[in-house]
């Protein structure tokens, strides 16, 4: 990184426009994580319309800010009334709640976050030394191992995000099948169209986003049964614990961030599983291993610096190889393709200043999140009270606006309303959302670089094991697919 | 817990989706015109609509596996109720157009929010306005963008 790339993008960054936009998010984000049923990737759905009239630096800016502290957000309610915003929260409530309940509410939201915050800069650190590398390395690859990669990428995110693989498979599959409608890029054939020309342009991502997390969620609520009583919402405030005991907690909060950071990298294993291990971390290496689930601030430390840390993790190979880690970065990359940025080793030589930026942001957002998390605590007691119908209406209104303004297309309107409709008897049957929208976002990656493949192998896929670092992916997609059934037969050879 | 009479509908839904689509595949794929060397643009759909049909099989055939030994009771979920969210939002989007986004949206919002049992009528007519005004001013008067106008203000 050059000095004079540096000051351009630190300006970027400090930008009083840019700076407030980012303050904005931040505060949308923790508030739309706040809410259960909402979560970070319906968080970037819905503010993705409003990027569009963005300059790219304010757009990433605007995303990065939701996407850490919608995480982030997610905390809030798991502290104060047991029930965690976001998946990735679930481990936070078993401290948290047990805190606010004796009245250390405000102490509870202090340890999650500063707690956050550290996780998020340490991962943004990271971010920063191994994307670079990550991306030096991606110039070996040729249309073979990009897509031996993706193949890898995707395979490993439907097996592993689901509790039932196939589904998870089936789920990227469909994402897959939707990337193909339309006008194909390197021959120009009209496919699946059925003769209607809207359909000719394609899908969008933007609409699939808003139908299957966002409109799937309204569906969901009106299907729950209606609770009747008025939820108790513990007084919310913020205090930060004195230094030496941050201090006394100095190495499970490095872990902790390390475990995230690093999950965050792999693909499909995301921020739930790394809060529920750095927990797991936490509290086999404790002293206090006793005041575990009675309010122990240790397990909070560790359940939200991993968390948080997810997010630079996840950002690694999304910005270095083009291939997100979850649903939440899968948007984020959607995002800059829609913004003409491409990620992958290009972004790293070409855009520069771009990539510096994201960097610099990422601990701005962080930082951020931490002075909105502070000042607004308070807020959070009355949002949590917000009657949960009206919420939901907003949704309504907001799909409808934000899948609409996107091409000016009232096809990209019927999309989200069928694709929430759909999206709903999948979570009915069990089917991960996530892996529909990364095989969508990277389906035409995959068949391009499989039909490159084969046209420079004179369509001998055999030819593809010539290269070792294709090989080396095809043989790991395989392990990991027959990972379930040999750790069935070890199970079983270990009981006999 | 996968409840094994979803699975078995899920199964038969996406392999008779899959089925459905391999058909135009095979139809549309051969009318291209390849030069020698070409992959057919239909080559990778048919890829991924052979896996497709093959993981709902798999699906199905675990679905059918599982069900004698299925203990599960089927979810109580409101249907009724789903159903005219879904269709709130099919009318708004059917009218989205002819009438203008103004006109739809606070209607739609209004019967979803009452749908998911919301009964102060008077704050829900409020919300309902102040929020799709608010996107519409965000939208088009701040950011240029453009939503769907009433009929009559078209010249």
């Amino acid at each position: 990184m050059n000095p004079e790339t540096f000051s351009a993008a630190l300006g970027l960054a400090l930008d009083p426009a840019g700076l407030l936009i980012m303050l904005a998010a931040t505060f949308i984000g923790m508030v739309v994580g706040a809410l259960p049923g909402l979560g970070t990737v319906t968080a970037l759905a819905m503010v993705l319309p409003f990027t569009f009239i963005l300059s790219p630096a304010y757009a990433i800016g605007m995303l990065l800010a939701i996407y850490v502290s919608s995480v982030f957000g997610g905390a809030i309610p798991a502290v104060l009334i047991n029930v965690p915003g976001t998946p990735q929260s679930a481990a936070t409530s078993f401290e948290g709640y047990p805190m606010a309940q004796r009245g250390d509410a405000p102490l509870a939201l202090g340890w999650v976050t500063v707690g956050s915050a550290l996780g998020g800069i340490f991962s943004a650190t990271v971010l920063m030394f191994a994307a670079p590398q990550l991306a030096s390395l991606a110039l070996e690859f040729g249309v073979v191992e990009t897509f031996a990669l993706i193949l890898f990428s995707l395979t490993t995110i439907a097996w592993v995000s689901a509790g039932n693989p196939l589904k998870g498979l089936l789920a990227g599959i469909v994402g897959l099948g939707l990337s193909t409608v339309g006008i194909d890029e390197m021959s120009g054939t009209s496919r699946y169209t059925f003769g209607n020309f809207s359909m000719t342009a394609g899908f969008h991502v933007v609409p699939i986003l808003i139908g299957l997390f966002a409109l799937s969620e309204v569906f969901a609520s009106a299907g729950k049964a209606q609770s009747k009583s008025i939820q108790e919402v513990a007084k919310a405030g913020f205090k930060v614990a004195p230094f030496r005991e941050w201090w006394a907690l100095k190495i499970t909060a490095i872990r902790s961030a390390a475990i995230g950071t690093f999950l965050g990298i792999l693909p499909g294993v995301g921020a739930t599983a790394a809060s529920l291990i750095a927990y797991a971390q936490a509290r086999a290496s404790s002293k206090n291993k006793d005041n575990f689930g009675q309010g122990e601030p240790e397990g909070l430390l560790a359940s939200e610096s991993a968390n948080n840390a997810v997010t630079g993790g996840a950002l690694v190979p999304t910005l270095a190889l083009g291939i997100p880690g979850d649903a939440a970065t899968a948007v984020m990359l959607g995002a800059l393709i829609i913004h003409g940025i491409t990620p992958g080793v290009d972004l790293f030589t070409r855009n520069g200043e771009l990539v510096t930026f994201i960097f610099i942001a990422l601990f701005i957002v962080n930082i951020m999140m931490l002075l909105v998390g502070a000042f607004t605590s308070q807020l959070f007691t009355r949002i949590l009270k917000l009657p949960h119908a009206l919420i939901m209406g907003s949704v309504v209104a907001l799909a409808l606006a934000g899948s609409y303004v996107i091409r000016t297309s009232i096809l990209d309107v019927w999309v989200a309303v069928i694709a929430g409709f759909v999206g709903l008897l999948l979570r009915y049957c069990n089917v991960p959302l996530a892996p529909i929208v990364i095989g969508f976002i990277l389906g035409p990656t995959l068949e391009n670089s499989l039909r490159q493949s084969l046209i420079l192998t004179k369509n001998q896929p055999l030819q593809f094991f010539q290269s070792p670092i294709a090989s080396f992916f095809f043989s790991i997609t395989v392990i990991v697919m027959l990972w379930p059934l040999l750790a069935k037969r070890i199970k079983k050879n270990r009981a006999g | 817990m996968d409840n094994p009479r979803y699975d078995i509908a899920l199964g038969a839904v996406f392999a008779l989706i899959g089925i459905g689509l391999l058909v135009p595949s095979y139809q549309e794929g051969a009318r291209v015109f390849l030069l020698p060397g070409d992959i057919s643009p239909y080559f990778v759909p048919k890829v991924f609509l052979y896996s497709w049909i093959a993981v709902s099989l798999a699906i199905l055939v675990k679905g059918i596996r599982d069900l004698p030994g299925n203990t599960h009771a089927p979810a109580a979920h409101r249907w009724g109720k789903i159903i005219a969210v879904f269709v709130a939002c099919v009318c708004a989007t059917a009218l989205m157009k002819p009438l203008g986004y103004m006109v739809v949206a606070p209607v739609a919002v209004y019967l979803s929010v009452w749908m998911l049992g919301y009964r102060n009528h008077l704050l829900n007519v409020i919300v309902s306005l102040v929020v799709s005004l608010s996107l519409y001013l965000l939208l088009v008067q701040l950011a240029g963008l453009s939503l769907p106008q009433p009929f009559w203000t078209l010249k």
